[in-house]
């Protein structure tokens, strides 16, 4: 039975608590966050118990960091984490910069202790079943590919930190990353990205605000364009959404949450409008994404998205974000 | 009655054009001219339309002609036309060099006679609605756009370079292009265009994807491919994401969908949406009777192409390159 302690009560926060009490009703959660009031309400919902990073680290019954903080906060919690001898599980994007994420990865080589980076998308159904399907159906070899994930603004970030380039990253590291880590392990590595994005490239700026496109060319061959939002305006019904078509040399594999849906809910509560459009389901890809990590610790075996992996995805996502300042394509051997 | 020829069936887009304008009031086929004597007879069959071997006699006896051949010989048919004073209704894209391109725009002034660019989806309604809604406002300062113009691979004289001009970059690009240019009064500066022939054993790439930079400060990537399997129930997609600062906007031009499944032909959509190429040829038919300038122009043609033959130098030079 693990003793977690989880960093942040924020969104991230929120959903590995739930996950982790979905998993185990009597494992002993910690919940870290600076706004102390956002953590207790965290802790008495889920039956944790409210911390300072200090104390978890001095702990020696806590033996799993998860870390669901902001981006910029991430390699100063997670070596000091690894260094106490916890093992450690880091919210993607790992870090803002490599040498950043390769001092997380070297720590956790240092340390011996599990590392592992939350690119959940491969644990979310649809993309999990893609290259199963590609090979069942006989689509043939996968040679181009579009991939869609955005929606509103996040504006749940403490200090509106999304906001901050200097601290989020830009849509392309904070969201799109989640595609460049699927595509990496469907395609293999990428060569170029030519990208722009409205945070870095436009001159028609608006704070809070992001929209990047990005045309990835692999070593395959296989040509991609990955879309990231947060341009869409708040308080919207569909707050969020992915679409991806993957074309074979036989076929293709398209999913789109605007046609596949299967909840809609229009009525009105209290005389305002209300309309949903979900898909729930009792499988969480994040309850299987945590599974999975402390089953690697359970068993001393490799995690399924180590250091070095989350580094080779944050480097396509600074590839984008490189290009999209720099307003011409960029070779990812310029990345390092 | 109002006269039209049609010179070339090379394009399938001849038989739908030739159909819708069977069926208008106070028009006349004068006749189907192709360099292809097999090719022209089977359509005129199919359509119940005359043949024509002596093409200038054709072309004299019609107020107008349509040009339907292959992207390389349009220019020959555009300048026969020209030179009896015929007005013009040109298949897309206007030709495969700039040079033919510019020598078409240049004839048709010289002779007066009106030069029509077969662009339908300037003429979908949700388009125009599209332009209204951007004008009024409503997204604020339009940033990004994100283009799709997916079909299947049209296989024949498509994949031979020697007449389409090149593939799936050379038959797809215009149409978002022009419809762009329109909706936002802008004209395409830059160009980056990644492509292959990924999907088939054919001569020219099935699979192309294209940045680029609009005069009027936005940028916009653009998907011309040729990727549609033949398992797929509908020939493609034209559509278009526009983000704006106070909102977005997503055109899905073909998807008026009627979904079909049979257990003897498999699954097929049909469309039952305005039909965009009655649209064109109507217009057409208006402008030989008005005399008015067309809503699509020979101008509006070369300026896709320049853009086309802008995104094929980018790729031989693997960088940025300025449209000219």
């Amino acid at each position: 039975m693990h003793s977690i302690a989880i960093l942040g009560a924020g969104m991230m926060g929120n959903v590995h608590a739930r996950a982790y009490r979905a998993m185990n009703q009597t494992s002993s959660l910690w919940i870290v966050d600076p706004v102390a009031s956002r953590a207790g309400v965290l802790a008495e919902t889920y039956g944790a118990a409210v911390a300072n990073f200090e104390e978890v680290l001095e702990n020696d019954g806590i033996d799993i960091v998860d870390i669901c903080t902001p981006t910029f906060t991430h390699r100063d919690l997670a070596i000091s984490a690894l260094e106490a001898g916890k093992h450690v599980f880091c919210e993607k994007p790992v870090a803002l910069k490599l040498r950043d994420a390769r001092a997380m990865d070297e720590a956790a080589g240092k340390s011996g202790k599990k590392f592992m980076v939350g690119h959940v998308v491969r644990f979310f159904p649809q993309y999990s079943a893609v290259k199963e399907l590609s090979v069942a159906r006989n689509i043939g070899e996968i040679v181009m590919a579009r991939l869609y994930r955005g929606g509103s603004f996040p504006s749940h970030g403490i200090d509106n930190w999304f906001a901050d380039p200097e601290k989020s990253g830009g849509v392309f590291v904070d969201l799109s990353i989640h595609d460049f880590d699927f595509l990496r392990t469907l395609l293999g590595p990428v060569t170029t990205v030519e990208a722009r994005s409205s945070m870095l490239s436009s001159d028609k700026q608006k704070s809070s605000f992001d929209h990047g496109m990005a045309i990835l060319k692999f070593e395959s061959g296989a040509l991609v364009h990955v879309e990231g939002s947060w341009a869409e305006p708040p308080g919207m019904p569909v707050g969020f959404g992915t679409f991806y078509e993957f074309i074979g040399t036989r076929g293709m594999i398209t999913n789109s949450y605007e046609r596949e849906t299967t909840l809609k809910l229009q009525t009105s509560i209290e005389g305002k409008p209300k309309y949903a459009q979900e898909n729930p389901a009792h499988f969480d890809p994040y309850a299987a994404e945590l599974e999975s990590f402390t089953l690697s610790v359970d068993e001393d075996k490799e995690v399924p998205v180590n250091g070095r992996e989350a580094i080779e995805s944050l480097r396509i996502a600074l590839a984008a974000n490189l290009s999209a300042k720099l307003l011409r394509p960029v070779e990812l051997s310029e990345v390092h | 009655m109002t006269k039209i020829g049609i010179l070339g069936i090379a394009h399938m887009h001849g038989y739908s054009y030739a159909r819708a304008l069977k069926g208008m009031n106070d028009v006349e086929i004068t006749g189907l001219y192709d360099d292809d004597g097999y090719r022209m007879n089977k359509a005129c069959r199919d359509l119940g339309i005359k043949s024509c071997e002596d093409l200038e006699e054709l072309v004299a006896g019609s107020d107008g002609v349509i040009v339907t051949s292959e992207n390389s010989t349009h220019r020959k048919f555009v300048e026969i036309a020209a030179r009896k004073g015929k007005h013009v209704l040109c298949e897309k894209p206007i030709a495969t060099t700039l040079e033919d391109a510019n020598a078409m725009v240049e004839i048709c002034k010289e002779n007066n006679v009106k030069l029509q660019m077969a662009f339908p989806v300037r003429y979908s309604a949700s388009v125009r609605k599209a332009k209204e809604i951007i004008r009024a406002g409503f997204l604020g300062d339009v940033i990004n756009l994100v283009g799709t113009n997916h079909g299947r691979m049209p296989g024949g004289w498509f994949t031979d370079p020697e007449l389409s001009g090149g593939g799936a970059v050379m038959d797809h690009t215009v149409h978002v292009v022009d419809t762009v240019r329109w909706l936002l009064d802008c004209e395409f500066t830059t160009v980056y265009a990644t492509f292959g022939t990924l999907i088939y054993d054919i001569q020219v790439e099935d699979c192309g994807l294209e940045m680029f930079k609009l005069s009027t400060g936005q940028y916009m990537t653009l998907d011309c491919s040729w990727s549609r399997p033949r398992a797929h129930p509908y020939w493609g997609d034209v559509t278009l994401r526009i983000v704006g600062t106070k909102g977005t906007l997503f055109l899905d031009i073909f998807n008026s969908k009627i979904e079909v499944y049979s257990n003897e032909s498999g699954s097929s959509w049909e469309n039952y949406g305005d039909n965009l190429d009655q649209l064109l040829i109507e217009e057409f038919v208006e402008v030989l009777r008005s005399g008015r300038s067309p809503f699509t122009i020979g101008e509006d043609g070369l300026q896709a192409l320049k853009v086309v033959c802008s995104a094929y130098r980018s790729f031989e030079e693997g960088t940025e390159t300025k449209i000219v």
